[in-house]
């Protein structure tokens, strides 16, 4: 009778012990346990960085901490993946790379609706790909690229940092437009194009916060911005709009982050972190590591990145069939 | 060439108390952290870079650099005295290492360890300072066709590391270089063998597959049959390389120390490669190639001075153009420009504080880990005093830890229990994992390389020929291969001309 007992107890202890751990708020308000802010890619990255400035100032304002978690894989649509079948609980947020909502869903299945499976809490910032060349190269301006590569077909040879990627698919849209005929040569992101760039490997690379040390540097010359309208990084860089370029990178040269939820938070939870993220972008930490990275800053609400996102992804699917890129 | 003047910023620098404990902590924390499997430096370095917001850039790296180049001292003592490689670089050191260690010679393989380490460490940061620029300049040479060459290089080099049956060595090789295609391919973007699962996207991962099939697979061994292990019952002297030792190793250290400097430059090189290259190298110059396998101490010396020299040589293309040659440096990449530190051919310039303050650490760091490695060397000995069933569900747990830690992902605990089983099978039929895991570190990047290769000169494998640097690899390998024909064309001869 008495082991009995005990082992009664033992139970009891444990179950609270589990009960506890999941962090049961009875009738306290949200939040009441720390947030786990999934970053889909590896420690020392952009995305990294940007999150881990973010974090501080939303921990505040929300009264719990935020804790970065790092999910890298599958060119950060793992984390997106993962981040699908947590609990809407508003527990777990994730702070997401346009690309993995706009183009990978339009070549993989990996087990999301970009659209249906998330709460968009709110847009944090931009980036800006860049079209480049070595400084040293003969081409000075992108129209010398143009001109070169109509009369030498497949002769140009651009590196990206990835197949079907959102720049890849831009530069065959442009490719197309201009009527010329170049070759991707794709690497395993960003990294290894600038090394092939610098070593006179591939002619042309796209690159985007990789590239701006080197062309601070004066190493790399950046052609083109991969953009309708100029950057604020590079203010004098030319953009579609100065090339005569009608191609639109929605959704798949320009870059965009934003923080994203699974669905189903309820709307009081969207309210307190949609009033959270507004005061975090301002946070003095986020703006020090945008304008070290040359990241862009910009909030905007949860159902206008929707918007933005929606757009995009309908857009590069419009762009997939017209070039026929399926493989 | 005003390299004393360099050098006294340097040390004035690192000197600083505030940046001397730091160069500690980091040597101490790269060591533990290389001397428990599964724990790498890539997911330490991610886990403190938060931590390094708070002190000055300098500071950061030289503790970041620290943990770093730490861990590759402190991965070959778990290889050594219980066959588990803590460090994917540390795999060759268990050939032969653990063979010594069975021996009774784990003392003077843990002391050549840790001298080999210290010299190639030491030559690789004199070779960083001497000659970084130019030979960063080399290292943009290497386009997709030199790596394919260098990858063919790598992969005909294997067949020396193979110890019993060459055909279940190959076997080993083809399944190694299988698995490497798994995932995303980078080049037409199909996912194979994906299942629709975003886990397996990036393929399998090389960290949890080395703990799996050394680890794991080696405490499923040992408790299936206890393995008699001497344990030297000597003073501390006969725990250090005796006279014979350090003329054996002598050339060996020096090898190793050049071509983990070289490699180790190289993007996508680095030290896993460079141990496996030295040791292939070791077995074939040495006059008893037959003792690789069973405690010859080259197979120790060769690898470890490798390894450790890789590490500095990581260092050039980061400090001299801002490109990380590996996950480590990319990390620290990172650190640097959260600190506001620009990476690039100018920060020798803006910043040579910062350049030369690490540079100069990383000498007082590899003098910190001799010193702290050293003594260890008798404890570590004691260590394999402790009965095996107190001390593998240790091990088992920090391989757990050291997998999940990698990427936060319980997929990549899965991956390392699974390889354990097939490791443990291995083992007990015969068949090598040394083969497996070089063909699988080299396979993806040889497949990319060769098609990236192949999209630049529009489909001519010519290519290969034409550019000088791929043209001596590739020539290199065919000769490589050709070799062990001869013998059996001389033979032939006699009996022709009858």
């Amino acid at each position: 009778m008495v082991r009995s007992r005990k082992v009664l107890l033992v139970i009891c202890y444990l179950g609270m012990a589990g009960f506890v751990s999941q962090g049961m708020s009875f009738g306290a308000s949200f939040p009441t346990k720390s947030i786990d802010l999934y970053i889909p890619f590896a420690p020392g990255g952009i995305s990294d960085t940007m999150g881990r400035a973010l974090a501080p100032r939303l921990g505040e304002v929300l009264g719990q901490p935020i804790v970065p978690v790092n999910k890298p894989g599958a060119s950060g649509a793992l984390a997106v993946s993962l981040l699908s079948k947590a609990k809407p609980d508003g527990y777990t947020i994730l702070i997401v790379s346009n690309s993995s909502l706009t183009v990978v869903p339009h070549f993989e299945n990996l087990g999301y609706d970009p659209l249906a499976d998330f709460n968009y809490l709110c847009k944090t910032y931009d980036q800006t790909s860049m079209l480049v060349v070595p400084t040293d190269s003969p081409w000075k301006t992108f129209e010398e690229v143009i001109d070169f590569a109509k009369k030498n077909p497949k002769k140009v040879k651009y590196g990206t940092w990835g197949q079907f990627s959102g720049v890849h698919i831009a530069m065959e849209a442009i490719g197309k437009e201009k009527g010329i005929e170049w070759g991707h040569i794709p690497f395993k992101g960003e990294g290894p194009v600038v090394p092939a760039l610098l070593g006179k490997h591939v002619d042309l690379g796209v690159l985007a916060p990789g590239g701006v040390p080197h062309i601070k540097a004066g190493k790399l010359r950046l052609l083109l911005v991969l953009q309708g309208f100029r950057s604020k990084t590079f203010p004098d860089a030319p953009c579609f709009k100065d090339a005569g370029i009608k191609f639109n990178g929605k959704g798949s040269s320009e870059l965009m982050s934003g923080i994203i939820a699974p669905k189903g938070l309820p709307s009081d939870i969207v309210k307190k972190y949609e009033d959270a993220l507004k005061e975090a972008v301002k946070s003095p930490e986020f703006l020090k590591a945008s304008a070290t990275l040359g990241i862009e800053p910009q909030f905007l609400p949860g159902n206008e990145f929707r918007k933005e996102i929606e757009e995009g992804n309908r857009h590069v699917g419009a762009v997939i069939r017209q070039l026929d890129l399926k493989k | 060439m005003d390299f004393l003047g360099h050098l006294f910023v340097g040390f004035q620098v690192c000197l600083q108390p505030a940046n001397l404990l730091l160069a500690f902590l980091g040597c101490l924390i790269g060591t533990l952290v290389g001397v428990l499997p599964g724990l790498g430096p890539t997911a330490t370095i991610s886990l403190l870079l938060p931590t390094s917001f708070h002190i000055t850039p300098v500071g950061a790296l030289i503790l970041l650099s620290g943990i770093y180049y730490g861990a590759m001292y402190g991965g070959s003592t778990t290889s050594i005295l219980v066959n588990i490689p803590g460090e994917a670089a540390s795999v060759v050191t268990c050939l032969d290492g653990y063979e010594m260690a069975k021996r009774g010679r784990a003392g003077p393989a843990l002391g050549i360890a840790a001298f080999a380490s210290f010299i190639a460490g030491t030559a690789s940061i004199v070779g960083l300072m001497l000659l970084a620029p130019p030979l960063a300049e080399m290292a943009l040479k290497f386009g997709p066709p030199e790596y394919t060459t260098l990858m063919i290089l790598g992969l005909t080099v294997l067949t020396f590391l193979v110890k019993g049956s060459m055909a279940k060595a190959l076997l080993m090789a083809a399944l190694g270089l299988f698995i490497s295609t798994i995932g995303l391919d980078a080049v037409s973007g199909v996912a194979r063998f994906s299942f629709n699962r975003a886990e397996l996207m990036d393929g399998i991962g090389l960290v949890p597959v080395v703990m799996g099939l050394f680890g794991i697979s080696e405490v499923l061994l040992n408790l299936e049959q206890a393995v008699g292990r001497e344990i030297l019952q000597g003073k501390f002297k006969d725990y250090l390389p005796t006279r014979e030792d350090w003329r054996k190793s002598a050339l060996p250290i020096l090898r190793g120390s050049a071509l983990g400097f070289v490699l180790g430059i190289l993007p996508g090189g680095g030290a896993v490669l460079a141990s496996f290259v030295s040791y292939a190298i070791e077995k074939k110059v040495s006059r008893y190639p037959e003792q690789f396998g069973s405690g010859a101490i080259e197979g120790v010396a060769g690898p470890e001075a490798a390894n450790n020299s890789a590490t500095g040589g990581a260092f050039i293309p980061l400090l001299t153009l801002g490109i990380p040659a590996n996950v480590v440096m990319a990390i620290l990449l990172g650190a640097m420009m959260i600190h506001g530190l620009q990476p690039g051919p100018n920060l020798i310039n803006e910043h040579p504080d910062v350049f030369w303050g690490v540079i100069t650490s990383m000498y007082l760091g590899n003098v910190m880990l001799l010193v702290l490695n050293l003594p260890l060397i008798g404890l570590w000995v004691q260590v394999l005093r402790v009965p095996y069933s107190l001390f593998f569900p240790l091990i088992l747990l920090f391989c757990l830890i050291g997998a999940y830690s990698i990427a936060n992902a319980a997929f990549d605990i899965l991956i390392m229990i699974v390889f354990g089983i097939i490791g443990y099978l291995m083992k007990k039929t015969d068949y090598e994992g040394a083969p497996l895991v070089l063909a699988l570190v080299l396979g993806n990047l040889f497949e990319n390389a060769l098609r990236q290769s192949l999209m630049l000169s529009d489909g001519s494998f010519l290519i290969f020929f034409q550019r000088p640097i791929a043209a001596v690899f590739i020539w290199a390998s065919i000769i490589f291969l050709l070799i062990p024909l001869v013998p059996w064309l001389k033979k032939k001869r006699p009996a022709v001309g009858e």
